[in-house]
């Protein structure tokens, strides 16, 4: 009886204690999952900011060192920390593409414009011209 | 705006039962930068614009609160950081989203400009048709003008040859003179392009050369007919002169002598006869002597001659007032090359034209 009881008091605190092993091992997944989604997101998009970028890095070697030093909720909040960062990353770069795309419009209209002013400078010698050729 | 985030902040906090107060000095400065922070997002249309996104960065930061008051500063601290990053998000997609309105609004803008481009790089093309049109008009009407100008020119030219061919610039000099005149200055014209002046200027010259023309027509067929009749004459040479023809006739007297040669007197008459048919003409009659040795003698034996002459032409029913003598008295005759004396000249000349 005493070993039962002793056997099932083993199992009673083995199994709790194994549970954040089974949860946290969905934070270095996650951690590699976002490293590998920083690192896609800095050659996709170039133009972010590399302190952004490294301070993302440095936020995964901590959330690495926190899990590694058992503290798991800390460190699930640094992964939550870092996915934002990779959502303010990736917000940056979709602003700065539609920054880039206005500069290119307002470029476009400029030239438009500017052929339009060539256009009418060069139907007003046209038609002086034949208005000219006609007078005579 | 930042009295009201604060009131918000604070209201959420000491709903969770927490006081600022307690935070730590980074607490603050946190605290401070999500204020400016809440704010910016405000003014960057967040809550219109990324809704989802301030709610999350509301909660983070009402978890940071809490648990800032469970002591769990560390854990407070990443919240807060969590929430700063959520509502820069917030902002970068708000404003995107207002970047993309004005990709928008540009867009239309641009469309607009280049359906105005389109309709204004037509009518230049339709210009440039209508432009060219006209210079293609032009040139086919001044390479008109060319070709005009150079057959009218032409035309001229082959009046003026044809005038000359009548020895117009003997019986009609003037109007030969200015036909040629005229044709040259419509050769400059051509030369400079000056196709309309040519024109006038060839129209001109065709004009005299016409005339020139038609006035020495007449008086050359005579010449020519003179000549034709007068040149199987025996001794006879028939040549055109300055307003007529002279017709020489070789020994008609002898050397020194003042009477016609027997041997003569048939092509004396048929001289006759070709001055009889033309009564208009008057005739210059010239006596050649070059026997005596002095000049006197030579004038005094030309006029005897040319009196003999005269008397049987006049017999020959040849009215003397058509006979002159030449020089009007024949005293001044031309030295005459001793072969040549005897001879006897008529020219016949011409009447002035019209009266031909």
């Amino acid at each position: 009886m005493k070993k039962i009881t002793t056997a099932l008091l083993i199992v009673l605190f083995t199994v709790p204690a194994s549970r954040p092993e089974e949860g946290g091992g969905e934070i270095p997944n996650k951690i590699s999952s976002l490293q590998t989604e920083l690192l896609s997101l800095k050659r996709e998009s170039p133009d972010i900011p590399a302190a952004e970028i490294n301070k993302a890095s440095e936020w995964i070697k901590d959330a690495k060192r926190k899990f590694e030093s058992g503290n798991a909720e800390l460190a699930s909040i640094l992964v939550e920390k870092i996915s934002s960062q990779i959502q303010f990353l990736r917000a940056t770069a979709l602003e700065s593409k539609s920054r880039d795309e206005i500069d290119k419009l307002n470029e476009t209209l400029d030239k438009i414009r500017n052929q339009i002013e060539e256009i009418k400078i060069v139907n007003a010698e046209l038609t002086q011209e034949i208005s000219l050729f006609e007078q005579k | 705006m930042k009295s009201l985030m604060s009131l918000i902040l604070s209201t959420s906090i000491f709903a969770s039962g927490i006081y600022i107060s307690t935070a730590s000095a980074s607490s603050d400065r946190q605290t401070d930068s999500a204020y400016e922070l809440f704010e910016e997002a405000e003014k960057a249309g967040t809550e219109r614009r990324a809704p989802r996104l301030m709610e999350e960065a509301r909660t983070l930061y009402e978890r940071a609160e809490r648990e800032f008051g469970n002591g769990n500063d560390e854990t407070a601290m990443e919240l807060r950081a969590i929430s700063q990053i959520k509502l820069k998000s917030a902002i970068s997609t708000a404003k995107k989203e207002d970047y993309e309105d004005e990709i928008a609004r540009l867009r239309g803008e641009i469309k607009i400009a280049n359906s105005a481009r389109q309709i204004l790089e037509q009518e230049l093309r339709k210009n440039v048709l209508r432009l060219t049109g006209i210079k293609e008009k032009n040139l086919i009407s001044e390479e008109k003008m060319r070709s005009i100008a150079l057959d009218m020119h032409k035309k001229s030219a082959e009046k003026i040859k044809l005038a000359g061919g009548v020895s117009a610039m003997v019986f009609a000099p003037d109007d030969f003179k200015r036909a040629e005149e005229n044709y040259k200055l419509a050769e400059e014209s051509l030369d400079k392009g000056e196709y309309e002046k040519a024109i006038k200027l060839s129209r001109k010259a065709f004009m005299f050369g016409e005339t020139a023309y038609k006035n020495s027509k007449k008086s050359y067929d005579l010449g020519k007919e003179i000549i034709d009749k007068a040149s199987p004459i025996y001794g006879a040479i028939a040549e055109a002169v300055e307003k007529g023809i002279r017709v020489t006739l070789k020994g008609v007297f002898a050397t020194s002598g003042k009477v016609i040669l027997f041997d003569a007197y048939p092509s004396l008459d048929r001289i006759g006869s070709v001055i009889a048919e033309y009564p208009d003409s008057t005739i210059i009659v010239e006596a050649l002597s070059g026997s005596s040795k002095s000049k006197k003698g030579n004038s005094e034996l030309s006029g005897d001659r040319i009196r003999v002459v005269k008397n049987h032409l006049a017999s020959k029913g040849i009215s003397t007032e058509r006979l002159k003598e030449a020089n009007g008295s024949g005293s001044d005759e031309p030295k005459t090359d001793r072969k040549e004396d005897g001879f006897i000249r008529f020219t016949i000349n011409f009447p002035e034209p019209g009266k031909v």
